[in-house]
């Protein structure tokens, strides 16, 4: 019985989508930000997976899947872009520079506290990247020496926090214009923290989503010179 | 314009993506294919290759369900939270700090550029 159900997709694919439902349920109840359905979710399926005894490469049979999904979900953020598109192109240039600064700022903070906490180099440069989505980040980690693995996690981490605390951050530093808001997310944690912004509104969403990609490409360039 | 319906869609959609895949391999410098396919989508629309009936239902359902795609990714690097050992909390800490940090620097930075681009313009 337990050989069947570790070698089909359908448990994984079932142990995230109930662990997920759970987190809007209770998100629901609870009607605080902070209580993410996105997060909920996760710790509910790794705590799933520890108590069951669960192998990650069964789990990971129905989670490639649905990861797989995350390809075209980032790429259909180029609709909300379109829709926005009149907003993005009276707000053109804070957009851009919001997000060089963003990004110049986040680089030079985690240079700075890498020295300050006296971390090595590999670790540096596994955290330098971390505001960016996966794919840039992995790939700029290993190009400069970092540890792809701790890479990955930090921009998990970054990503999870932007989600969960975008909304409270908003209101604490009162950051009213959806544009504001949107690269603020966009450039502080990627597609993870966007999903928040597209909840907040179609605007943030697609602002978030802009900053996606001006943030991952100037920190290739900054990556470059740095 | 006709509609497509959902598999002509998700047809449009991950030709866009792997031809997103396919220009990202091949560009000197590293970039996802899932942004390359953003902003393919995002040209292609505005060039009016492709309209907004003929994604718009399967790219609104893979939008509205984002957060939920990355819960597997994330559940599983949770449980390999061991490579990070002694070092684990304090990462956690500088991630956390400079993510609040870089979402506050940027946010003041748009907001000032938008006032003083909106200033000028009021001078005009």
């Amino acid at each position: 019985m337990r050989e069947m159900l570790l070698s089909t997709p359908v448990t994984g694919i079932f142990i995230c989508l109930a662990a997920y439902e759970l987190g809007v349920q209770i998100n629901k109840k609870l009607k605080t930000p902070i209580a993410n359905p996105m997060l909920i979710g996760i710790v509910l399926a790794a705590a799933v997976l520890s108590v069951c005894n669960i192998p990650l490469e069964a789990f990971d049979l129905g989670g490639d899947m649905i990861n797989m999904l995350l390809t075209p979900a980032t790429a259909v953020i180029g609709l909300s872009i379109y829709r926005q598109r009149k907003v993005l192109q009276e707000n053109f240039l804070p957009v851009v520079l919001g997000c060089l600064v963003g990004s110049l700022a986040n680089v030079a903070l985690i240079h700075g506290l890498c020295k300050l906490f006296m971390l090595e180099d590999s670790l540096l440069y596994s955290l330098l990247p971390r505001s960016v989505t996966t794919p840039i980040a992995v790939a700029l980690s290993e190009q400069c020496g970092g540890l792809k693995g701790v890479t990955a996690v930090c921009v998990i981490i970054t990503g999870v926090t932007g989600a969960v605390l975008a909304p409270t951050l908003a209101k604490l530093l009162h950051f009213k214009d959806p544009v504001v808001i949107g690269v603020a997310v966009g450039t502080s944690s990627h597609a993870a923290g966007t999903t928040t912004a597209l909840q907040m509104g179609e605007l943030e969403g697609a602002m978030s989503g802009v900053s996606i990609g001006v943030a991952g490409l100037l920190t290739v360039l900054l990556a470059a010179v740095w | 314009m006709k509609r497509f319906n959902h598999l002509q869609q998700c047809l449009v959609l991950f030709g866009l993506c792997l031809l997103g895949a396919i220009i990202g391999e091949i560009s000197p410098v590293s970039v996802p294919g899932s942004v390359v396919g953003m902003m393919l989508l995002f040209v292609c629309l505005m060039t009016g290759i492709v309209k907004v009936e003929q994604v718009e239902d399967v790219a609104d359902f893979l939008q509205k369900n984002m957060a939920f795609f990355f819960v597997p990714m994330c559940a599983n690097i949770l449980e390999e939270l061991e490579i990070l050992k002694s070092t684990g909390l304090l990462l956690l800490g500088v991630c956390v700090f400079c993510t609040v940090i870089t979402f506050a620097i940027t946010g003041f930075t748009v907001t000032l550029l938008q006032k003083l681009m909106n200033g000028k313009e009021k001078k005009r």
